[in-house]
């Protein structure tokens, strides 16, 4: 047994992600008169709806500080971490002509994926501080803090698509399960409900050891209002930000390795 | 051309099986019922068994073999694309990843963009890109073409394209894979031409094609795959000869059980009143084949059986290309041959020799028993049409004719 030494040429790499991203870039909105403005209209329009339904009907946000900004952030940082998954699950079995006829390294593919979910965040990052701005909000130093929440959803998405796409290989009901798992991470994750609208203290714990939550309040917490409660006042210390971070990692090293397993068999698996 | 003793690509008793499509497990569904049921059995299909070879550096290496012996797959194997179970591959040098032309091609995109695309897949950055885009265009005439989507050029047009930037490639190592299959004659002198120049700078190209013509052309030594193993290795010519025998072989078997299905699903026409019993080809040697050899002597043997008195019996014997279109039939009446007045109960024996008029290629035959009357008015009274094929074989001829014409300088 024996696998072929590939030189993983740096350079080549590169270039060749370069232009997958482009290409992805260009063909994304093909054909559609608004083209772009779609990936921020798709995030504001279930902004409003939620809005109407929770903050102003159901008044679910009453005594959350910026609670229109605090709920669009978390629209934004969720919509990012579904679309990078579902668009990266997928994507091996999409670009399988690429991988059925040229010696191409599989992680191209992914990375190339996700770039395109990191466009439309920031995209939509750019309306979220508009929106900030008009509304008044007044920003902190704590903001600057905000990229390491970000990094965190990135990879935690990275990790599960890794280990998804290699198994959308083999077995194509991964993806409607993870839209099944989506839907109900939407609602287990406290992204329209302020965590304090929980009242047992033990399934407040609960519910922030998923990283998503986590790190969701915690962005709030450094960019939109103190109020967000973090990880850190749940547990009464700030370590237990330590458990969920673990999980990203564990999540990130059990996708790569799954990946490299699986990466070299791909083109006769497809 | 220089040929060094330096190995370019090294392979080691290499095998490679792949799962069978049916037995896989496609759902979450199928794999628990295989859980529970405890199968572990995945049937494997052996597709390369042992193959061992070395290609030199600057050598024109040619892989042959009939569709489905696991040509494709040592190619990819090569690649990189797919990785061995057993043995191993070393490579020595920069390999192109392609195998085929086109690939990463997008139809929605533009021409260029496309041509930018296709450069990163050889490494190019969008900088050296530009440098070479016009002598691209240039070489795959398409100038007015490239702002247009790809999706509106004809699959010539993308070839053309995708071979121009194909050759482009800077690696040590060129995988070619039946490239010569499109493109207009003048185009494919173009391509012959960039072939002669590789092989003049003394590049390593592996070339797996069906055209015995380029491959004779170009390769200095060939591989013969079959079965998985390989065959022959060496040169050119002794492998194209191999080739031909192992493809003869495998039409002649294949059109013999093709035959079988023929004569059993007979429909006799006429009026019944004679009938060919059995009929045979012979070939130079008297050996009853349905492989026979252009050019070269054979015979056919055919016994018939009077059901009522024929006054002039006309036995007739037709060719055809594609069951319908004719090529050449004769009789004994065209031949000035009487053989008499025939009665009822009678049989009679019949042998045909002459030289074999077709070319190499599978052909129909058909067998009749008239009764003619006069020149122009036949009673037909048995007809095996198409009832089978014979397999011509030599490659000495082009088209469907086999005829020596003798050339000399004057």
């Amino acid at each position: 047994m024996q696998i072929i030494k590939t030189r993983v040429n740096y350079r080549s790499a590169r270039i060749l992600l370069r232009e997958l991203i482009i290409t992805d870039f260009k063909l994304r909105y093909q054909g559609s008169v608004l083209g772009y403005a779609w990936s921020v209209l798709k995030p504001l329009f279930m902004f409003l709806i939620l809005y109407l339904v929770f903050a102003v009907v159901l008044k679910v946000g009453d005594g959350v500080t910026n609670y229109p900004i605090y709920l669009l952030l978390g629209i934004m940082l969720w919509g990012f971490f579904a679309e990078m998954t579902q668009q990266g699950i997928t994507s091996i079995v999409m670009r399988g002509d690429l991988i059925q006829k040229i010696r191409i390294p599989s992680w191209l593919i992914i990375v190339s994926a996700s770039v395109g979910a990191l466009i439309n965040l920031a995209l939509n990052f750019v309306v979220l501080l508009v929106f900030a701005f008009v509304y008044g909000m007044d920003f902190h130093f704590s903001a600057f803090f905000l990229p390491l929440f970000m990094v965190e959803i990135y990879l935690f998405a990275l990790g599960v698509t890794l280990l998804l796409s290699a198994l959308f290989v083999k077995y194509r009901d991964i993806s409607y399960v993870w839209d099944l798992i989506l839907q109900a991470g939407f609602y287990a994750t406290p992204i329209l409900y302020p965590v304090s609208l929980v009242t047992d203290s033990f399934l407040q714990k609960i519910l922030l050891l998923n990283p998503m939550a986590q790190s969701i309040q915690g962005a709030r917490n450094v960019l939109v209002t103190t109020d967000s409660i973090t990880i850190g006042e749940v547990f009464g210390s700030r370590f237990a930000v330590l458990v969920p971070v673990f999980i990203v990692m564990l999540t990130l090293i059990i996708g790569f390795l799954y990946f490299r397993k699986e990466a070299k068999n791909f083109a006769e698996n497809l | 051309m220089k040929r060094s003793e330096e190995v370019a690509i090294h392979v080691m008793s290499v095998s490679k099986s792949f799962r069978l499509p049916h037995q896989n497990v496609n759902s979450v569904k199928g794999a628990f019922l295989n859980i529970f049921r405890g199968r572990k059995t995945i049937e494997r299909q052996k597709v390369l068994k042992g193959i061992s070879l070395d290609i030199k550096k600057g050598e024109f290496f040619g892989i042959i073999g009939r569709n489905g012996n696991g040509k494709s797959t040592l190619l990819k194997l090569l690649a990189g694309i797919y990785s061995p179970d057993q043995g191993q591959i070393r490579i020595n040098g920069k390999l192109t990843p392609f195998i085929e032309l086109g690939v990463g091609f997008n139809p929605e995109l533009t021409g260029r963009e496309n041509v930018y695309l296709n450069g990163a897949l050889l490494g190019f950055s969008r900088k050296e890109m530009d440098e070479m885009y016009e002598e691209i265009v240039g070489f795959a005439e398409l100038e007015r073409f490239m702002d247009q989507k790809l999706k509106n050029y004809s699959s010539g047009m993308q070839v053309r394209l995708a071979f121009s930037v194909a050759i482009r490639s800077n690696s040590d190592i060129l995988l070619i894979d039946e490239v010569l299959a499109v493109g207009d004659s003048n185009f494919q002198k173009k391509c012959l031409d960039v072939f002669e120049d590789l092989k003049n700078e003394g590049r390593t190209v592996v070339f797996v094609s069906h055209a015995m013509g380029y491959i004779r052309d170009f390769c200095d030594r060939v591989a013969v795959i079959d079965k998985g193993k390989l065959a022959f290795l060496g040169d050119t010519e002794e492998a194209v000869d191999v080739y031909n025998q192992l493809n003869s072989r495998d039409t002649t078997a294949q059109l013999e059980s093709e035959n079988a299905g023929l004569s059993d699903g007979v429909k006799r026409l006429g009026n019944g009143k004679a009938r060919v019993i059995n009929y045979s080809f012979k070939n130079e040697r008297g050996d009853t084949t349905i492989r026979l050899q252009a050019g070269k002597k054979f015979g056919v043997e055919l016994s018939l059986e009077y059901y009522d008195s024929v006054d002039n019996p006309a036995i007739g014997i037709m060719f055809r290309k594609h069951a319908s279109e004719n090529l050449f039939g004769i009789n004994n009446i065209y031949n000035n041959q009487i053989f008499g007045k025939q009665l009822a109960g009678q049989t009679m024996k019949i042998k045909a020799e002459g030289v074999m008029p077709l070319a190499p290629g599978t052909y129909y035959v058909s067998f009749t028993i008239a009764d003619a009357k006069s020149t122009s008015d036949y009673e037909e009274l048995d007809n095996l049409n198409n009832i089978m094929k014979i397999n011509v074989e030599g490659d000495k001829f082009w088209g469907l004719v086999a005829s020596k014409i003798d050339m000399e300088t004057m």
